[in-house]
């Protein structure tokens, strides 16, 4: 009976195996779901947790468009009411890779700030941990931002371009999963498709726009929010990704 | 968790000879086929892994023909890692050498899927460790470890546990994916933060169990947890603040603060006591010790709560002593039960000693009074509100908050006053005392229902409010009036009694019925039945009896108002993430029965109106936010207006209640428009909002012989509001310096009757204000200037009013210096212009302050506070009420000096922070 039955296992798991094949990915979509533990984000800030009631996370969508040479990462806004839109900032990330060149659109306590710099290339640790996200098998990698922080990615070999969420990127594979190491904030994908992207939605209207490079930036903000009671977190948030 | 186990490898030497030149690079070749061995790969991924430190090097795609290409790259020794989605990844490891820098493994063929069993070793110890369901629990005080062992020395004793160099843990032999504090990632999931810090003699139970990883996407993905199961002891902790100040000689404030708290149980004690104008609790101390009831107060209308702050009215030589208890924790399996209790007592006493001049307006003449009032008043409150809040289930919650309130007060006034005619001649002087003596207290109880249904966004919440006071007081009022002409001079000598019992009962439903996404109804009903009855009793001191016998009519009177009503209306709700829109009607009806049981006349009164209402908000943006609103309520009538009585605690200025009087009905619209540049840092905000009162609550006066007055409350038409603002803050110099610019400017009209003559009174107020800030790291000094100009007018030519101003100038610093030394001073300019002689004073407060921080933690404060330094203190205000202009000084604290030493305090022996408030 045991035979038979790992019989019929290696079988499905042949034909599974075909199918999957089939199914490597070069370019497509791939819908994020963030997820952020507001007691955990706002755990030294007694004032903001009782703001909070009882919402203890809050999920936002994003989209992963790419192909083999550009990928745009963009929240789904939704036209619904958000009582909690405040507990999270949303931001764009446009990667070319062929002219290593990051666009991104940040979210400043609601003001659109566009900043240009070149793609970060980042040391990744490869560890032996897997599971499956969305029907894909990863692989879990390591990211030692500093000493205190590090940043998990799970990747998936079966969809090529190595691209991710929040302008992560450099896995042999895209990355379907992203997470700091408390759990904090969690990305995963939710469904990966395969399809051609138009090009015009990697467009980015830039005209009229003040643009910064990210030195700049946090030149300007460190600047702005010495001293500030929420300027820290706000800072925090920004460059979380970055 | 780094890569450790090779399940299938295969070990490649490419010579030994070991010492590479760190300059060349290698490159690695290789062709990948699936398990027949005949048919090439596309697109499987070779890896390159640095063993040392799992670090990846590169990696490579086979193309059509299964081979791949990785390099050029420095040379290392890896694991070579060759994946495929259909097929198992297969292992290399690769010794990067001189001699052979260019490698070609020439036929890489992956296995089959294969589904790994890892073994399971289980540990039959009976007692210590047993298995509960399919968690494996060990009782950590059966093992034995040294006093100040951590978490890891005790799972090191731990059977079928094992910790490797780097902290990682293995339970029978499987890695643990993460280590939990009473079920949560308290520490991070980094284990070595909980395991190497954590006391092991905190733990109770170690508990090992497979859990459904919270951050799975669809996919059913289980790990492996160890959750250190704490004694409650270990979640204990309690901060506070404690404070002492004196000037040696007579002015003493002193707080304690503290807080404690055993996992959800939080208990708070705070103490106040200070005869300086520190009579409350700042907003972020009653946030951060949780005394949600200290220092304010709210009341529901119906249409909303209204809090009051409660700031001390700096008026007068206060002392206060403030002192309670706030407890609150969760019960039940699932803390789904909450329960607060609290207790404050209050005694304040206030000494207050004021001038003022008032200008009587009249139509053929005016006159005015010079007062002097010296009033002392005690008042103690107990008070206790209890709390009990409960989630029934997932979707229905419960809350229930009695509140019990004693209060028991003495006031004593008196006041002299001299009576002129328009040439300031001296008519008439008058003498007056008053006490009284006033028990109080009061029931609130208060019922919440909320419901959630299955279909989103329906919503159904339940109220029942009851509200009952219970007020008794006693007093004697004492009047003597001497003359400058023939009059003979006239007393009188009476006693008030007044008793007061009020009733209410509320009680009220909303509902919330979604229409699609983005649209919803709201439906409301409200039943309203309140019943307040006064009774007033006066009588007069008879000399023969030496008794207060003689019942005084015209200040006796025994009356009962009762209102009933119904209101029941519906809104229509539409919400967007920028727009939200809500608006519709309500229609009320009131029944109120006036009953004088003097003679048993009964007054009904039938009151219906339509309340519309409206809001549009748009949020473009969390930095941008518009709001439009139109709002109609309709206020009630207190009962000292309808009681048809004389009141004349001053004989100056009687008063007497009106039994017809109707509640009022006001139409509210609001405007306001806010923006924020973060990066900038600029703000700016515009805004305005009017109100149009019907039946408005105006005084009808006459005005007797030597100014004394009779007023009554009566319904006019014609009130009305208008108030515009705008105001910016607009940074410099990189952020060094800041301006914020203010304007503002109301219109008021309010109508009276002067002796039966229609009388409006129009005040134009303007003000604009500017504020200048430099910040530079430890130094931040502050401008400000502010500008009023107040034109007040009236339509009866009789009354004669100026126009007048006043200017304030305001300049400070918070400095901070090397040493731990805080400064701070700053200097308040006030010119008070064209006030009545004497009135109008100019005068320059200067404060200043020291502080020393000790210790590591910066937790203890010595501090010299020198409040009003030049001693120039007063309060200044002046009234325009119809025909009274009336100016006001009155005396406060003005020079002292403090020296104080401030404690914070924490079981974590760090910093603690004191929370700022908002405002």
């Amino acid at each position: 009976m045991k035979e038979v039955g790992s019989k019929i296992l290696v079988a499905f798991a042949l034909l599974c195996a075909t199918q999957v094949s089939a199914q490597i990915v070069t370019e497509g979509r791939i819908v994020f779901e963030r997820k952020t533990n507001l007691e955990k984000k706002f755990k030294n800030d007694q004032r903001v947790r009782r703001w909070l009631g009882d919402n203890k996370s809050k999920t936002d969508q994003f989209e992963l468009l790419f192909n083999d040479t550009i990928s745009m990462f963009r929240p789904i806004d939704s036209d619904l009411p958000d009582d909690l839109q405040w507990a999270t900032s949303k931001s764009v990330v446009r990667q070319n890779f062929k002219q290593d060149e990051k666009l991104l659109i940040l979210d400043v306590v609601g003001q659109k700030v566009h900043v240009i710099d070149s793609n970060d290339v980042r040391p990744w640790k490869i560890t032996d941990s897997k599971r499956n996200i969305g029907g894909h098998l990863c692989r879990k990698a390591l990211y030692e931002k500093n000493d205190s922080t590090r940043i998990y990615a799970w990747y998936a070999v079966d969809v090529v371009p190595s691209v991710g969420p929040e302008g992560f990127f450099g896995l042999p594979g895209a990355i379907l999963g992203l997470a700091t190491e408390d759990g904090g904030i969690i990305y995963f994908a939710k469904e990966v498709e395969f399809k051609k992207v138009p090009e015009k939605e990697f467009e980015i209207d830039l005209r009229k726009k003040d643009i910064y490079t990210l030195e700049g930036l946090k030149a300007e903000l460190e600047k702005r929010f010495a001293g500030e009671p929420w300027g820290e977190r706000i800072f925090e948030d920004l460059f979380r990704w970055l | 968790m780094l890569i450790k186990k090779w399940s299938a490898f295969a070990l490649i030497f490419f010579g030994l000879s070991a010492f590479a030149s760190a300059q060349q690079d290698m490159t690695i070749t290789g062709t990948v086929y699936d398990t027949s061995g005949t048919v090439p790969l596309k697109n499987a991924v070779a890896q390159a892994v640095r063993v040392k430190d799992s670090l990846l090097l590169g990696f490579a795609r086979t193309n059509a023909s299964g081979t791949f290409k990785l390099g050029p790259m420095k040379l290392d020794t890896f694991q070579l890692i060759v994946s495929h989605p259909s097929f198992d990844d297969k292992f290399y490891y690769i010794f990067g050498d001189p001699a052979n820098a260019d490698i070609n493994i020439p036929k890489i063929q992956l296995n089959e899927q294969a589904q790994e069993l890892e073994e399971v070793v289980i540990y039959a110890n009976s007692n210590p460790i047993f298995y509960k369901g399919d968690t494996l629990v060990y009782l950590a005080d059966s093992f034995q470890v040294a006093e100040h062992a951590v978490v890891e020395d005790l799972l090191k004793k731990l059977p079928g546990l094992e910790i490797d160099e780097n902290g990682q843990i293995k339970s029978q032999g499987k890695d643990i994916d993460k280590v939990l504090v009473d079920g949560d990632e308290f520490f991070g999931s980094d284990p070595t933060i909980a395991t190497q810090n954590l006391g092991a003699k905190g733990v109770e139970q170690v508990q090992v169990y497979e859990k459904k990883e919270e951050n799975a996407g669809e996919g059913e993905e289980t790990i492996q947890v160890l959750d250190l199961r704490l004694k409650d002891d270990a979640k204990k902790g309690y901060f506070g603040r404690a404070s002492m100040g004196t000037d040696f000689v007579q002015f003493y404030e002193g707080e304690l603060l503290y807080n404690n708290f055993n996992k959800d149980r939080k208990i708070s004690v705070f103490v106040l006591g200070a005869n300086t104008p520190k009579s409350n609790f700042g907003f972020g101390d009653r946030n951060k010790f949780g005394l949600e009831n200290e220092g304010r107060s709210s009341r529901f209308d119906g249409d909303g709560i209204f809090i009051d702050f409660g700031n001390n009215q700096n008026i007068g030589i206060p002392q206060t002593l403030k002192s309670g208890i706030y407890y609150t924790d969760k019960l039940g399996k699932k803390n789904q039960h909450k329960v607060g209790f609290n207790y404050s007592y209050y005694n304040t006493n206030l000494d207050a000693i004021s001038a003022s001049r008032s200008q009587y307006y009249l139509q053929d003449s005016v006159f005015f009074s010079d007062d002097s009032t010296r009033s002392v008043s005690n008042d103690e409150t107990h008070r206790v509100n209890l709390r009990f809040e409960s989630q029934l289930d997932s979707l229905t919650s419960i809350e229930f908050r009695p509140q019990f309130t004693v209060t028991g007060s003495n006031t004593n006034n008196t006041d002299l006053s001299y009576w002129s005619d328009a040439n300031n001649d001296l008519q008439r002087t008058n003498t007056v005392t008053n006490t009284n003596e006033l028990q109080s207290t009061a029931v609130t109880s208060d019922f919440k229902l909320n419901r959630n249904f299955m279909k989103k966004r329906r919503e159904l919440n339940l109220r029942y409010l009851f509200d009952g006071t219970d007020d008794a007081s006693e007093g004697v009022l004492t009047n003597e009036n001497r003359y400058t002409s023939p009059i003979p001079t006239s007393t009188f000598d009476q006693q008030r009694t007044q008793t007061r019992v009020a009733q209410g009962h509320t009680a009220s439903m909303t509902y919330y019925e979604p229409l699609g996404k983005k649209w919803k109804l709201q439906f409301d009903y409200i039943y309203d039945y309140t019943v307040n009855r006064q009774d007033r009793l006066t009588f007069g001191y008879v000399d023969s009896l030496q008794a207060y016998t003689a019942r005084l009519d015209d200040f006796s009177n025994e009356f009962t108002t009762t209102r009933d009503q119904h209101r029941a209306g519906s809104q229509i709700w539409y919400e967007t993430r920028k727009h939200t829109f809500f608006g519709g009607a309500r229609y009320r009806t009131v029944f109120i029965e006036n009953l004088d049981r003097e003679n048993g006349v009964v007054t009904p009164q039938n009151v219906n109106n339509i309340l519309p209402t409206f809001t549009y908000r748009y949020n473009p943006s969390n930095a941008k936010r518009m709001t439009v609103r139109y709002r109609t309520n309709s206020q009630q009538p207190s009962i000292a207006d309808l009681q048809p009585v004389q009141d004349n605690t001053n004989p100056n200025f009687i008063r007497i209640g009106n039994k017809n009087l109707l509640p009022n009905y006001v139409h509210n619209v609001d405007v306001s428009f806010n923006t924020y540049n973060a990066i900038r840092g600029r703000y700016i905000y515009v805004g305005g909002s009017g109100s149009l009162t019907e039946d408005a609550f105006g005084d009808s006066t006459t005005i007797g012989a030597f100014g004394t007055q009779i007023s009554q409350t009566v319904n006019v038409d014609g009130n009305r509001f208008a108030v515009i603002y705008a105001g910016a803050g607009v940074p410099f110099w990189n952020r060094k310096f800041m301006i914020r610019p203010n304007l503002s400017s109301f219109i008021s009209q309010n109508v009276s009757y002067i002796n039966g003559e229609r009388n409006v009174g129009i005040n134009r107020n303007y003000s604009a204000n500017i504020g200048y800030a430099f910040m530079f790291d430890s130094l931040e000094i502050n401008f400000m200037t502010n500008y009023v100009y107040n034109s007040p007018s009236n339509t009866l030519a009789s009354i004669r009013t100026q126009n007048f101003t006043t200017q304030s100038y305001f300049a400070g610093f918070k400095w901070t210096i090397p040493g731990r030394i805080r400064l701070e001073a700053n200097a308040n300019y006030q010119m008070n212009g064209q006030r009545a002689a004497g009135f109008g004073v100019n005068f320059l407060i200067v404060n200043a302050s020291v502080s020393k921080f000790f210790m590591e933690t910066e937790n203890l404060e010595l501090s010299l506070l020198m409040n009003d330094i030049l001693n120039q203190n007063i309060n200044a205000q002046r009234q325009i009420q119809g025909n009274i202009v009336t100016d006001n000084l009155t005396q406060i604290i003005s020079r002292y000096y403090l020296l104080k030493l401030t404690y914070r305090f924490n079981n974590r022996k760090a910093k603690e922070e004191d929370e700022r408030g908002w405002f």
